[in-house]
């Protein structure tokens, strides 16, 4: 008898009507039960390391073309004027570089100081660039990379790692042209003589390179082609 | 395709899928540039003046340059009759026979007078011949490192010659 009840089509029906009534407005009770089960708020931060790195020059940071010996770092102070008059040829002046941290994580460092002469229409090759004299500090954590430098670029390794918000030790201090420029004299192409360095602008360049401590070795291996 | 291929087949690709994987797995690292110049000027542009009155001839260089730099000047004098040589700021003759005028001479200045007085022997009259040549030089100053200036006559980069006479 109760077989024939459930095979029975009215019943059948009267089931799958229960059945979808269950379904749709079992799905609303559930959603309206939901807040009542919120459970308490829970913070969570995610912290992005980055790494960063500056050129600190005279204690402020110089980056980017024509910032490096500006205006208002290197020559205001010393009483040059935008086209270079007042510079004296043989004064060592002061110009403090370093290296500061400005990521989140430690950074080992090196740098490569690249010093050449140039006009309007470009690198002067054949121009000395040793009478550019950078002064250069070793007796503070920088090592120079003999096998690494040239007649043009001189290349240090910063011993240890660079906290955030820290800087590294002055890893060069002072500027001279050498008076030789001064004496510098050559054939022109009309056969007159005239003066080699005269209207020609000494160019510095730094260029800081930074890696991760975490692996250091590695990190190093990878980006530098050695370990520090 | 066979069963046991399968798993071979997924193998390769994930091995070229996980080649551009590779660059997420990079060190952390970074680079900071910076460039600068300073144009230098080094070549003098000096003149002499002078002018004649009174058996004295009063001579002074110039420094008509525009490009800022300085330089010293110094003098010398021959003459066929006996003179008398001073000026203030000068001082000499050292032992080259030169007169050497102390200060640097910036752009658009001159040093002061050099005067050279001519004592004529006892009996000349005014139209009596006599002849005396001023010779200069100049060289740009150059700086010690500690800022002190200083000439270099070992490289002479202008000069010039006034003459005059009866």
């Amino acid at each position: 008898m109760l077989k024939k009840f459930f095979s029975s089509p009215v019943v059948s029906g009267i089931a799958l009507a229960l059945a979808v009534g269950l379904i749709l407005f079992g799905g609303i009770n559930g959603v309206q039960a939901a807040p009542r089960i919120v459970s308490a708020d829970y913070r969570a931060e995610v912290v992005l390391t980055n790494i960063e790195t500056a050129l600190v020059e005279n204690d402020g940071i110089a980056e980017g073309e024509e910032d490096l010996l500006g205006m208002e770092r290197f020559r205001k102070p010393n009483g040059i004027d935008a086209e270079g008059h007042g510079f004296k040829i043989g004064y060592t002046y002061d110009e403090k570089l370093s290296v500061r941290n400005v990521g989140t994580i430690p950074q080992y460092v090196r740098v490569s100081v690249y010093k050449y002469w140039q006009t309007a229409d470009g690198k002067r090759v054949d121009l000395s660039p040793e009478l550019i004299k950078l002064g250069f500090v070793t007796d503070g954590g920088w090592t120079i990379d003999e096998a690494a430098s040239t007649r043009e670029r001189t290349v240090l390794y910063y011993a240890t790692p660079i906290e955030p918000g820290e800087d590294t030790t002055l890893f060069m201090n002072t500027l001279t042209i050498d008076p030789a420029v001064v004496t510098a004299v050559a054939e022109l192409t009309d056969g007159t003589e005239g003066y080699k360095y005269e209207g020609v602008d000494f160019k510095i360049k730094a260029t800081v390179d930074a890696v991760q401590t975490h692996n250091a070795n590695d990190a190093m291996m990878s980006a530098w082609g050695r370990t520090n | 395709m066979k069963r046991s291929l399968i798993p071979l087949a997924a193998l390769g690709a994930a091995t070229v899928l996980s080649a551009s994987i590779a660059p997420a797995w990079a060190y952390f690292t970074d680079t900071s540039s910076a460039t600068g110049g300073i144009r230098i000027y080094v070549e003098p542009t000096t003149t002499i003046e002078e002018t004649y009155g009174e058996r004295t001839k009063h001579v002074v260089v110039k420094n008509i340059g525009n490009n800022n730099v300085s330089v010293y000047a110094r003098a010398r004098v021959y003459a066929s009759e006996a003179v008398d040589i001073s000026g203030s700021g000068w001082s000499g003759p050292d032992s080259d026979g030169w007169y050497y005028f102390d200060d640097p001479v910036e752009c658009g200045k001159a040093t002061n007078e050099l005067t050279v007085k001519l004592t004529f022997p006892e009996g000349a009259i005014e139209d009596d011949p006599y002849n005396v040549v001023v010779i200069y030089e100049s060289t740009p100053v150059q700086y010690h490192e500690d800022g002190t200036p200083y000439a270099d006559w070992d490289y002479i980069l202008d000069n010039g010659t006034a003459e005059g006479g009866n």
